[in-house]
């Protein structure tokens, strides 16, 4: 049955994707109702899944002309509610159009198309002696242009750098379907850096189709540390001191007490010593002499803030396990309770050891659980906070920690989100991190590319209606 | 009724902040106002805005562009904006005004045993301006494009709207990227006014030296070689000697072990070198010319450089794609040399900068990779947002 | 933008459904999906099937035709479960929801009666053979279109004697090292008794006595499969007694999906699964530990290995066949890309939804012909099926073995 309104575009649509390609049924769109942040929802009207350009301009097209707001969607593993449809809005999903159109090897750079899963690139990649670096821990679901389009962070990035770091061009189309390149393979252009712009515009300000990358050759060492500490405090002085020396690790987590006990508890052996209250993972990659020199400075620098144990991961299989812990911590969480509200903030390093417990204070207050697991070297703080949406009043804590740890952060010169954008999830909170005229000034951007309004609407901004004052956040619970 | 330039800057900043541009300026007969902070600097736009008076701004002078005007502007400079603001050592962070010299700030931060990934190109070049043109130079093999140095960015628009973009912390995407927009955008959508920028540690040790080559084809057959055996020296950049020499310049930077052992590789490949003061790697020289394209065409764009008769200094970066071209003379190019690159570049999707001619780039040539005409309505839509009275830096792109 | 699920009545479907909670819905699972990677669809995906039967359970949703096709339409291959950080048991919340959903056909019920009565197995399978060879085949052609294609994805039905039952007792050759149980099997003692008996040569050989409990039958694993939750349990609790004839016997398992199901008996049953679960092991594992005595001759030609679904992902046993292959003097063994995708056989999948399996399957030739292997070894009688079926119509010179036939080929005796 196909939805009531605009009945023309779905029939257009159909014919042109077919059904299988075209879906309306309610029972079907259900699963599409969320991404990873799933007490935010909101059911599509139908979900498109283009395989080519040009039947993503053809989408595009009829969506303006007939009104639909559009929410490009990857694997639908973001955090922050950004791949949720808008409300009598439709999907088109990637998940079919995820082809490497090319790998140029000498100039290091790749082509590609949105929907191709982040590892799948690297996989490629391999045999050629060349790498991809931005991991998010979602890297073995989630899609390129999702990783572009929320400007994805991940364990590598302290030194890799976030996403935009390795986008050099996109091919967009905007609302009214035409089609841009923006940015070049050679890496400069002239004027305003749109394709800066674009990358982390969480598909607001345009639909990406394909993406060129810049590659790095696989770096010719690695070498993983595990540094436990007997209380986060010291591990985060044990940061703060790395960094302050100017030891640029490839890679400086943080694993608390409570995410250790809920990997094991998955039945997941994360080879993390369980009688630790705090450890750190590092990673440094390079020339093998560097990489042993850095290691070498840490070691000494963390064994002076308190390390209990330092060790060094003995071949590839081991580093391979300590990695697996750390980006399956999340989702081990789900053993816990049924609901985990994953947040995701940035406070200065040398913050860290007042900022955490600040956390702490706030989710004993409201009797959460918490667990933190996040990447220490650059602040970037995930307060994951279990829970059960079937219970309202847990829901209304979850919340009200949510603000309060949103406002610690930025009272200690923080930042709203480091990898997983703003989505629905922070759009109300915008105001606290920029003052009116930036609000404005961005609501005129966002007009600018898309006056419709029809390119996933009311995200990262907040409603225009309400801007400079906040409203408690529509976050509410998932029943399970 | 309009209103003098010179006069209403004078209104608010004093009559001491107005003085005449230097006969360098392309708009040299136009008044130069200096406010003295941020909050004046606001105003004045704010004015000029109401007053629809054009600004152009002059940061250090390095790299000058503009079209003719009405001579109803004035040239808003910001050598007095120059205090620090906050030097995070800890969190290798720092924001400044955006007229502090690069070269300042440098030296500030050295004994801390920490500095900014930029590569001025003269004396003078400021944080603003180094941003506002995007002025990559041979830090960007090692650490990355200007753009991926600036975490937080103020900016004054032409609507004389006082705005932030970023933070001060190394990692965030909380809204739209202000500061990678304003990267590159020279001023025509807002004037940077402070900027925060990540920090990166002085290395340990730094070896810097100059390999003689037969020629331009043996130098860069050289570099290949070594950027196989030493994929992360810092710097490698071909160079064709204005009498026609060529050598390879290496720079190993790092800890001690590392830098000993690359030494020691390198010695293996290379002629023994004239080791160098680590100063050789900041280029004061006038840049003449700019190419940037893929690293393979490196070689063939270079030699394209080469073909031109004038004497020139060439410096080719295989690793990034960027040949720059140093000459003591700063004559434009002629009508037959941009013919002569242009039949040369064409096919190898180039982007070239004439940084010492302030008005090459109104002239469009299709082989020189200039923002494409379908993009025109796009910046033009953006740049009527951020500047509805069209006064900041006419002229200064070809879509304004 | 819709929020909330005020609590509501939740369907009572049974036992294992509750795990379906510890899923949080990030979405890791997707890439290991071969239904999700083919068609990109949400509702086709672990994650988004667990979402549909949530809300199923929740009664949110309405079970129409659409939604249970797509839920059908998952090959229960478990490699969802491999890749789930929180270690969510897809498997039986699957099971639990096609309990209570599943439609299932005259046919389907009639074949699946006929699994664990052995005579009439044998019976059936007789006449099938004589179908085979008659000259009347051709009018399979007047088939319908479901029956038609079961019969041609049937493989040639072996002779009467080459199904001829398994000695109930072989002894140890020389020194005795233990005791070992097998279960023949229901497809397996059909078409595979070739497989069983070089089992018992294998395991003889290695030192254990091998005894084939009369009383066994088939292990319930396709009743499960098809949401036929009381007939596999009572079939698992048949078996449970019949290997009580031999309590001191390890249980070796040669077709992964029976051993998956002897694996999770515990859970199925409750207490009296005990002895099934704790008993079982495939017989790579148990021939790598316990199988010293083997030697074997070098063979010549690439080899290559597909890890069956419910050995790799259900049974979590990822190492056992290849350190075994390994002990074969200087074996060329290729690894495969993909390897530990499903084939597309999953049990009778291949009868239900022939689009989907061919699709899935011929990604898996293409990894195949990549290896150059000119043997693929694969320890599951479905998957071995499905393979050859491939293979076949591809026109690749590749000859697809169980691990145990191979190894027993080039036994030194």
């Amino acid at each position: 049955m196909l939805p009531a309104h605009a009945p023309e575009f779905f029939t257009t649509l159909r014919t042109l994707l077919g059904p299988e390609r075209c879906i309306t049924d309610q029972g079907l769109l259900l699963p599409w109702e969320c991404d990873g942040l799933s007490h935010l929802r909101q059911l599509p009207i139908a979900v498109l899944l283009p395989e080519t350009r040009a039947e993503v301009v053809e989408i595009v097209r009829l969506a303006a002309e007939h009104g639909i707001p559009l929410t490009a969607r990857g694997a639908g593993t973001c955090l922050s509610g950004g791949a949720t449809a808008a409300q009598g809005g439709a999907l088109i999903a990637f998940t079919r159009m995820k082809r490497i159109l090319e790998i140029d090897p000498v100039n290091r750079t790749a082509r590609v198309e949105p929907g191709l899963v982040n590892v799948r690139l690297s996989e490629a990649l391999k045999p050629l002696g060349l790498a991809y670096m931005p991991d998010p821990s979602s890297q073995t679901a989630s899609t390129l242009g999702g990783n572009v389009a929320e400007n994805s962070g991940g364990p590598h990035c302290i030194k890799h750098g976030n996403t935009t770091m390795s986008v050099l061009a996109l091919e967009v189309v905007l609302a009214d379907g035409s089609v841009i390149e923006l940015g070049h393979a050679r890496g400069r252009t002239e004027g305003p850096d749109l394709r800066g712009l674009f990358v982390g515009s969480e598909g607001t300000l345009g639909i990406v189709t394909s993406i060129t990358f810049r590659l790095e050759r696989i770096p010719p060492a690695e070498l993983t540390l595990l540094a436990s500490f007997a209380d986060m405090r010291s591990a985060c002085n044990g940061v703060s001191s790395v960094i302050a020396h100017g030891i640029l690790p490839s890679a400086f987590e943080a694993i608390d007490d409570r995410t250790i006990a809920a990997l094991e508890h998955a039945g997941k052996k994360s080879g993390y010593p369980s009688n630790a209250a705090a450890v750190l993972l590092l990673e440094f990659d390079g020339a093998a002499e560097s990489v042993r020199a850095e290691a070498d400075a840490a070691t000494a620098l963390l064994r002076a803030a308190g390390a209990l144990r330092i060790e060094e991961a003995e071949d590839a299989a081991q580093r391979a396990r300590l990695w697996k812990g750390r980006k399956g911590a999340y989702g081990a969480m789900g053993r816990l309770a049924p609901d985990l509200y994953v947040m995701d903030t940035v406070v200065p390093r040398s913050r860290l050891p007042e900022v955490l417990p600040a956390i702490g204070r706030i989710c004993d207050e409201l009797g959460l659980p918490l667990a933190n697991v996040f990447h220490a070297g650059e602040g970037n703080l995930h307060p994951n906070i279990s829970f059960d949406g079937r219970n309202p009043d847990q829901v209304r804590r979850v919340l009200e920690a949510g603000r309060r740890i949103v406002e610690v952060c930025l009272k200690a010169g923080g930042a709203l989100s480091g990898e997983h954008g703003i989505g629905t999830e922070k759009r109300e909170f915008m105001p606290l991190a920029f003052g009116p005229e930036t609000i404005e000034l961005l609501h005129g951007l966002k007009a600018v590319f898309d006056p419709g309004r029809l390119l996933n609407p009311d995200k990262v901004l907040p409603e225009p209606v309400t801007c400079g004052e906040m409203r408690p956040a529509v976050l509410r619970g998932r029943s399970a | 009724m309009s209103v003098d330039p010179a006069t209403l800057a004078a209104s608010i900043l004093g009559a001491s902040a107005v003085r005449t541009a230097p006969r360098s300026h392309p708009h040299h007969e136009l008044p130069l106002v200096a406010p003295a902070s941020r909050e004046e600097c606001v105003e004045l736009v704010r004015a000029a805005a109401s007053a629809r008076i054009g600004i152009h701004v002059l940061g250090g002078g390095s790299a000058l562009r503009g079209a003719p005007t009405s001579g109803h502007a004035l040239i808003l400079c910001t050598e007095r904006l120059d205090r620090v603001l906050a030097h995070e050592r800890d969190d290798l962070t720092f924001t400044a005004e955006a007229g502090l010299r690069v070269l300042r700030a440098q030296a500030g931060l050295r004994p801390h045993g920490q500095r900014l990934a930029l590569a001025p190109r003269a004396e003078g070049s400021t944080l603003g301006g180094t941003v506002a043109r995007a002025a990559d130079g041979w830090t960007r093999k090692s650490t990355g494009f200007v753009r991926d140095q600036v975490l937080g960015i103020e900016v004054v628009t032409g609507a004389g709207k006082r705005i932030t973009g970023g933070g001060r912390v190394v990692k965030n995407v909380s809204g739209f990227d202000l500061c990678r927009l304003f990267t590159g955008a020279r001023a025509s959508l807002g004037i940077l006014l402070s900027l925060t920028f990540r920090l990166r540690s002085v290395p340990e040790t730094r070896r810097v030296t100059r390999h003689a080559a037969a020629d331009l084809a043996h130098a860069f057959s050289a570099a290949r070689s070594i950027d196989q055996r030493i994929p992360d020296a810092e710097v490698l950049r071909v160079t064709r000697h204005e009498d026609g020499r060529a050598s390879l310049l290496l720079s190993l930077a790092g800890a001690r072990a590392r830098v000993d052992a690359a030494i020691r590789s390198a010695d293996d490949a290379l002629p023994r070198g004239e080791v160098l003061a680590p100063e050789a790697l900041e280029g004061t020289h006038h840049c003449v010319l700019r190419v940037d394209v893929q690293p393979a065409h490196t070689e063939r764009a270079s030699h394209v450089l080469a073909g031109l008769t004038r004497a020139l200094r060439i410096d080719a970066d295989i690793a990034t794609g960027t040949i720059e071209a140093f000459s003591v003379e700063v004559q434009p190019f002629t009508e037959d040399e941009r013919a002569l690159l242009a039949r040369g570049l064409s096919g190898l999707e180039a982007l070239v900068d004439f940084p010492g001619d302030a008005r090459a780039h109104l002239r469009r040539e299709a082989a020189f990779g200039a923002t494409p005409a379908e993009h025109y309505p796009v910046l033009q839509r953006l740049w009527r947002h951020f500047d509805p009275a069209g006064i900041l830096e006419p002229g200064v792109h070809p879509w304004k | 933008m819709e929020v909330n699920r005020a609590p509501c009545t939740t369907r009572s479907f049974g036992h294992g459904f509750a795990e379906v909670d510890a899923c949080v819905h990030c979405g890791l699972c997707t890439q290991s999906c071969p239904t999700y990677l083919l068609t990109g669809r949400e509702s086709m995906s672990p994650r988004g099937r667990l979402w549909t039967m949530r809300a199923l359970g929740e009664g949110r949703l309405q079970a129409t035709e659409a939604v249970l096709a797509d839920l059908d339409a998952c090959l229960v291959c478990r490699a969802c479960e491999s890749a789930c950080p929180s270690s969510v048991r897809y498997g039986a919340v699957i099971a639990a929801v096609r309990a209570g959903t599943r439609r299932r056909s005259f046919v389907r019920r009639t074949l699946f009666a006929l699994l664990p009565r052995r005579g009439l197995l044998q019976t059936f399978a007789s006449c099938l053979r004589l179908w085979q060879r008659s000259p009347l085949r051709p009018l399979r052609a007047l088939l319908p279109p479901g029956l038609r294609r079961m019969e041609a994805a049937l493989p040639e039905v072996p002779s009467a004697a080459a199904r001829a039952a398994l000695p109930r007792f072989t002894a140890a050759r020389g020194e005795r090292l233990g005791a070992t149980a097998l279960l023949e099997g229901c497809v397996m003692s059909v078409l595979f008794q070739d497989v069983n008996r070089d089992t018992v040569t294998l395991l003889a050989a290695a030192g254990f006595d091998v005894h084939v409990p009369p009383a066994q039958t088939c292990c319930g694993a396709l009743h499960e499969h098809d949401g036929d939750l009381n007939g596999a349990h009572a079939l698992l609790q048949r078996n449970a007694i019949a290997f009580e004839s031999v309590p001191e016997a390890v249980l070796v398992m040669n077709s992964s999906g029976c051993g998956t199901a002897f694996r999770d008996a515990e859970r199925s049953i409750g207490a009296p699964g005990a002895t099934l679960t704790r008993r079982s092991v495939d017989v790579t594992r148990f021939l790598l530990e316990h199988g010293e005595r083997l030697a074997f001759r070098p063979h010549q030609g690439v080899v290559t290995l597909d890890a069956p679904c419910h050995l790799h992902h259900a049974q979590g046993e990822t190492t056992a066949p290849l350190a075994l292959l390994a002990r074969v003097p200087g074996l060329a063994l290729v690894p495969m890309k993909d390897a530990e995708l499903c084939c597309g056989s999953a049990g009778v999948y291949n009868l239900d939804h022939p689009e989907l399996a061919e699709a899935t399957l011929a990604g898996k030739l293409d990894h195949l012909a990549a290896t150059g292997a000119t043997t693929l070894l694969t320890g599951n009688p479905g998957c071995i099926l499905q393979w050859r079926a491939g293979v076949r119509a591809r026109g690749l010179a590749v000859e697809v073995l169980h691990p145990v036939t191979f190894l027993a080929r080039l036994l030194h005796t």
